[in-house]
This record gives structure tokens, C-alpha cells and sequence, in this order.
């Protein structure tokens, strides 16, 4: 009897999932074998909307970067919509969470490309999502903008695949730069192991080697590690002329306490992530004079930044982050080239989105390489009296 | 549990919905077919799992790390070595079982709550150690595994789909027979009092393994599938909350039972699509769907006594006179 029961369950289950399917998959035709092609996508309709799908981590660890993203792409989609849209016709967004799993973010990026009416992607946050999302917009020919996804092995694997925050390669050869005209020649580097710690790790330390330094000591240390000394013992050891710290704010501001703690007075360089007031206020003095970059700078602004911080704080009553502001580009840079493309055909988007050059954008400067990979300017942060100052 | 044969009224509900799920593709779009093919490749957890914790009483916590194991076996096969799927698919199975037998060989004589901390503490080194080796590609993943070849060209995701219903088809099937068998009466003599069972003469630890080794396998051919399925895995995919999802299926579907593993399975995974319209609220209201269910149905869903509701016992009771032979 229990088997007959669960049947009946499995098989109100599978009727559930139609349903369910048919009202959140918003697709009117049904026919959806065929991947999104560039004909179908949109449809050439004027009356209708152009759908851009945003994927996020709105929920889960990530979620306040999700948020942001969220936050400033419907930002910037009403400001496009007030300017009377995008080829005559309205943009709406479809937002979808990942929460910041991959096998989400591959469930939700096979709903957007079974989705007709969605002409193109946003997103997603963090690199193990772009990745598992890829082959899915890959094989369906739609253009997935991830405007944070810095991994080097991303936006290349792809034609279809763009990123806007530039890759650590970039990155790293500017701190570099920077550390070694500041008079450094040998540098060890402390990095969190994650697809994202080991490409800032590698991007710094090739630049520096090619400038002709030393690299004198590689050390990785493990997501949710809260004990640097033993680590920090070890580089010390080494006795280099900087450090370079690989982490996001929190684990940064714990590593800096902790080498104050160890007495241990050294020239230290963090790739942009730890740019957060929160860095300061928990880091406290031990953060004094650590330098940092960032694209984006709402304490001194250039004039397009300017104008998105006043609305966004307008709108949302706080300061827009670097990552939302990087999100709001790839939003705008899109519609760029769909106004440039001159109709919704994702081949035509896809080759003026690839000759995107010299946009200036709220998070700096984009264009992308061949690849797909944003070239981005940075500004030199260090911290000075508990605050952020600018190096010139 | 008695044995008992399908009625014939059961038995053509069980046609008429293996007839909706082949004609799956057909009715339903991709990212429908996608969420399908992960429900096969939890099922094949919970199943898998549902071995060790409804059957033999082994709370196993790790299940996690077999899957894994197997999922890095077939793809580390796949885009270092080239093999073929096949190949891959096996071997991830036959690694995570001999994994499996390792760490059976190490805890199977611990019981209860040591077994769940000695598992528990293996998934996450073998993910660790992933994480940091290099020959696994450390924390960056694997990326661009191949899609299995057939007929000379790669497989689509609707071939895809029937190769994993196949599967899992067969699976159940074979989970069906298996429990109903000796060996499978032997496991449940042990969960229900291992000293008993030594007593009759029972080999304990050799039965546990067995059924270590035969869930592990299982756990790794998941692994294999999802790997290939998804195409790109990174160590951050197999954490433990991933194993205290397929005991959540296991327990909210109904331990000890063919049938509740798949149920909860399915509705784990379809249950977070389905109010993806809540968006920010969806963790907890799938929160709130597990408390409730834990709460009201303790014996899992399949153990809820369905007859109380009038039109399904009606409905039984239809079945029941047409065949006179359910319970």
C-alpha cells in the first residue's frame, strides 16, 4: 500500500514539476528543444521587452555581493528604460538566484537558455558558478557577461563569455609593478586556496619574476582558517622586503592583527578585495598603511561614478561597492553594444560587445581583450589614519 | 517489510509513469530536463545511501566523499587520460568502492554515533586533500569534461537524460532485489540488533562491508555523472552540507524503504525550483518544508499513513479489490 501511495506521490510530483516549470519558465512557445539561437532570442517584435537575465548569489555566504549586483543592475536597467530602452523597446530583467553553487548556477543557466525570451546573461558572482554556467551558454550561443570573474581561465574558454572586473594577470602586474618600483625585490606571498586565491597568487607572482624579482615563499592557507602565525613564523623566516596577501577583507584584517601581534613592521599589498570599511574598522590600526588598489573609488569619484553614487544612494541609501559597480558596467556595456548592433541578433551583439574599447565606465575604464577579458585601470589605496587615501 | 508482488493496478501506475519520465524531453524544456537529471543523480544517492543508514544501520555522515571521489576519478580520467565514458564511469564507481572498502575496513567496528564522527571527518579530508593536490588541479577544478561519446559524436543533454533514467531504472531495480534477498534480510537482522545477528552465526563486519562497498560504488557512478554532466567540478561542490542533504532525502522520503529515498530525493531537489519565485525567501521556506515534514511525518513520507486521507484510501481500497493481495 505504501508503494502505491508514494507512486500516486511521484506521479502528482512529476504534474507539480510541469507546473511549476510552465510558470517559472515564462515560456509562452514551449518549444524549447532548439538552444536559444539568435533569430529566436527575443524575437525581433518591437512591442516586446528585451529580457537580460541577471544570475546571482542572492542567497547563501555570498549573498551581500548578490545583492549589490541586484541592486545596481536594476539600477541601471531603469535608467536605460527612462532614456526610452534600448532600440525603442524596454529592457525588463529576469533575476535568478545561485546562491553561489555551482550546480545551481548550471540548473538556473539551462533555465535562462530554454527561456526564448531572454536575449542575454549577467552574471554570475564568483568563478566555480561562471564555469559550471559556461558550457550550457557555450552550446547555446547566448552572451554571458560575468562582471567579477576574474579567473584567467574563464572569459577564454568561450566566445560567448565576457568578464569586466580584468583578470588577475592585470591585476597582479600592477601590484607588482607597484611593489617593485616601491623598492621591493623579494616578496613572499600568503594567498587563500581557492580557484580565486591561486590566479592572484599566480598573477602577481609571474609579473614580479618577469620584473625580476624573487618570489621567496608560496604559502596557501584554507578557507575559514582563523590562525595565521604559524604561517606568518614561516614567511618571516624568509626575510623578504614585502608581503603580498591574497584574501577577502575579513580574513585580511585577521592576518594583519596577527602579524601587528608578531611584531613584524613590513610593507604589505592586497589585490582590491579587501577594499571595505569593514577591513578597517576590525583591522584597526594593525591595517595602518597597507596598500591596496581598487577601479572604483566613492571618496573621489570621476564624473560618470559620481552621478551613479548620488543615485544609487538615492535609491538605496548607502554607497554602491566595487563589485556592483563593476556589475552596473557590464549591464551598461551590453545595451552599448546592442544600441551599437543595431538589432537583437546575439552574433552582432556578441562582435560590438568584443569592440567595446575605452568605455568608461563607474568602475573604471573597460576594454576587453581578445579573449573577452576587460583591460581595467586601478587606483593605488593605501590606509592612512583609519581611512582610505589615494596614492599618487 | 514482507515480500509481496506488485499488484496490477500498481504495476501499470509504475508503466504510466516510467512512460511520462521517457516522454520527459519531449514534453518538458531543458532547464526542466536538467533538474530531471539531477533528481536521477540524487536518487542514486539516496538510494546508495539508504543501503547503509536505512538497511544496515551504518550513519554514514560521508557519503559526500565517495561522490566525490568518484566524480574527480571519472573526470581527472576524461581530460588527462582521454579515456572513454564508459570507462570513466566504472572506474569512478570501482574507486569510490575501494575507497569505500578503506574506510569500512577502518570503522565498520565502531558503532553508532563514532561511525557518523569517523565518516563525517573522512568526507571532508578526502575533500581536502583534493583540494591541495595538485594531479586533482587543486582548488581551481576541472574544467571542460567531455560529454560522453556515442555514434561518433558527443552526447546531448535529452540522450543524456535517458542514459541517466536507464540507470537509475535499473538501479532501483536492483536495490529492490538486493534488500529482498538474503544478503539484504541479513543487513536488516544486523541494523535491527548486530548481536543478535553475531550470534546467529552472522558475519557481521563482513555484511557491513558489503553493503559500504556496494553504496559507495553506487555513490561514485553519481559522482561520475554529475561530473559529466555539469562538465566542470571544483572541490567547494562536495562539502558536507551535500551529505546532510541526501540523509535529508533518505529521512524526509523514509529510511528502510525502496520507494522513500527516491520520493525524498525528488522532492529535495525539485522543491528549491519550485519556489525559486521567492527568491530571497526560498532557503528558508525550504527550511520551513523540512522542519514540517520532520515533524509530522517522522517515519518519512512514505510511512505516513496515507489511508487516513478518504479519496486515496477509496482509491487503495479500488486497488486492493482488483488485486486482494496487498497486505
Amino acid at each position: 500500500m505504501k508503494k502505491l501511495a508514494s507512486l500516486l506521490l511521484a506521479s502528482s510530483l512529476i504534474l507539480g514539476l510541469a507546473a511549476c516549470g510552465n510558470s517559472a519558465a515564462n515560456n509562452p512557445g514551449g518549444e524549447s528543444q532548439a538552444p536559444a539561437s539568435s533569430e529566436a532570442a527575443g524575437g525581433q517584435d518591437s512591442s516586446e521587452p528585451i529580457r537580460i537575465a541577471l544570475t546571482a548569489p542572492l542567497t547563501g555566504n555570498l549573498s551581500q555581493y548578490g545583492e549589490s549586483f541586484q541592486n545596481t543592475v536594476e539600477l541601471a536597467c531603469k535608467q536605460w528604460n527612462e532614456k526610452g530602452g534600448v532600440l525603442g523597446r524596454t529592457v525588463e530583467l529576469s533575476i535568478e538566484d545561485t546562491a553561489g553553487d555551482s550546480a545551481q548556477a548550471a540548473t538556473v543557466a539551462q533555465k535562462v537558455v530554454s527561456d526564448d525570451t531572454i536575449f542575454a546573461q549577467v552574471g554570475d558572482f564568483n568563478t566555480a558558478c561562471c564555469l559550471a554556467a559556461q558550457p550550457i551558454y557555450d552550446g547555446a550561443g547566448m552572451i554571458q557577461i560575468s562582471p567579477t570573474c576574474s579567473a584567467i581561465n574563464f572569459a577564454v574558454g568561450s566566445k560567448w563569455s565576457f568578464e569586466c572586473l580584468g583578470t588577475q594577470d592585470v591585476q597582479g602586474e600592477f601590484m607588482a609593478q607597484w611593489a617593485y618600483d616601491s623598492g621591493a625585490r623579494k616578496v613572499a606571498i600568503l594567498y587563500l586556496n581557492s580557484d580565486w586565491g591561486i590566479s592572484v597568487d599566480q598573477g602577481f607572482a609571474k609579473a614580479f619574476e618577469a620584473l625580476g624579482g624573487e618570489i621567496v615563499i608560496e604559502e596557501p592557507y584554507n578557507d575559514g582558517e582563523t590562525d595565521f602565525s604559524a604561517a606568518l613564523t614561516k614567511m618571516r623566516e624568509t626575510s623578504p622586503d614585502a608581503l603580498y596577501i591574497a584574501c577577502y577583507y575579513n580574513d585580511g584584517a585577521a592576518i594583519n592583527i596577527q602579524r601587528e601581534t608578531l611584531g613584524w613592521d613590513i610593507p604589505v599589498y592586497h589585490p582590491g578585495t579587501v577594499y571595505s570599511t569593514d577591513f578597517l574598522s576590525i583591522g584597526g590600526t594593525a591595517v595602518e598603511g597597507v596598500y591596496t588598489n581598487v577601479g572604483f573609488y566613492p571618496d573621489d569619484p570621476t564624473p560618470a561614478a559620481a552621478a551613479f553614487i548620488e543615485e544609487y544612494n538615492a535609491l538605496y541609501g548607502t554607497d554602491p561597492d566595487y563589485y556592483g559597480a563593476c556589475a552596473y558596467d557590464a549591464f551598461n556595456v551590453l545595451m552599448e553594444a546592442i544600441e551599437r548592433a543595431g538589432e537583437l541578433d546575439s552574433e552582432k551583439v556578441r562582435d560590438e560587445l568584443a569592440a567595446t574599447s575605452g568605455y568608461e565606465g563607474v568602475s573604471g575604464s573597460i576594454t576587453f581583450d581578445a579573449n573577452g577579458d576587460a583591460k581595467k585601470s586601478y587606483i593605488k589605496l593605501t590606509v592612512k589614519d583609519g581611512a582610505y587615501a589615494v596614492v599618487r | 517489510m514482507t515480500k509481496k508482488k506488485l499488484s496490477p493496478a500498481a504495476l501499470v501506475l509504475l508503466l504510466a509513469v516510467l512512460v511520462v519520465l521517457a516522454a520527459f524531453p519531449f514534453i518538458f524544456n531543458s532547464y526542466l530536463l536538467q533538474v530531471a537529471v539531477y533528481c536521477g543523480i540524487y536518487i542514486m544517492l539516496a538510494v546508495s545511501l539508504n543501503l547503509l543508514i536505512g538497511y544496515t544501520g551504518i550513519f554514514s555522515m560521508g557519503h559526500v566523499g565517495f561522490y566525490c571521489v568518484g566524480a574527480y576519478t571519472s573526470a581527472l580520467l576524461a581530460t588527462k587520460m582521454g579515456m572513454p565514458f564508459i570507462v570513466c564511469f566504472l572506474a569512478g564507481g570501482l574507486v569510490a568502492a575501494f575507497f569505500g572498502a578503506l574506510v569500512g575496513f577502518a570503522t565498520l567496528r565502531l558503532n553508532d554515533i563514532f561511525i557518523a564522527f569517523a565518516t563525517m571527518g573522512l568526507g571532508e579530508i578526502i575533500r581536502i586533500v583534493i583540494q591541495n593536490a595538485t594531479f586533482t588541479n587543486g582548488a581551481l577544478g576541472v574544467t571542460g569534461i567531455p560529454m560522453p561519446e556515442w555514434f561518433g559524436r558527443p552526447m546531448n543533454r535529452v540522450e543524456f537524460y535517458y542514459m541517466v533514467l536507464i540507470i537509475v531504472v535499473l538501479l532501483v531495480f536492483f536495490t529492490y532485489r538486493l534488500v529482498h534477498s538474503n544478503t539484504g534480510r541479513t543487513w536488516m537482522t544486523i541494523r535491527d540488533d548486530a548481536n543478535a545477528a553475531a550470534s546467529l552465526g552472522i558475519n557481521v563486519f563482513r555484511y557491513k562491508m558489503q553493503a559500504m562497498v556496494i553504496s559507495c560504488f553506487v555513490a561514485g557512478l553519481a559522482g561520475s555523472l554529475y561530473a559529466t554532466f555539469v562538465q566542470y567540478i571544483n572541490a567547494s561542490n562536495f562539502t558536507i552540507s551535500v551529505s546532510t542533504n541526501i540523509i535529508a532525502m533518505v529521512a524526509i522520503g523514509g529510511m528502510g524503504t525502496v520507494s522513500g529515498p527516491i520520493l525524498g530525493a525528488v522532492i529535495l531537489q525539485i522543491l528549491p525550483e519550485a519556489i525559486r519565485f521567492l527568491s530571497n525567501y526560498r532557503q528558508l521556506m525550504f527550511g520551513a518544508a523540512l522542519v514540517i515534514s520532520i515533524m509530522f511525518a517522522p517515519k518519512g513520507l512514505v510511512g505516513l499513513n496515507w489511508k487516513r486521507i478518504k479519496p486515496i484510501a477509496k482509491l487503495c481500497a479500488l486497488f486492493e479489490s482488483k488485486s486482494g493481495k496487498e497486505e
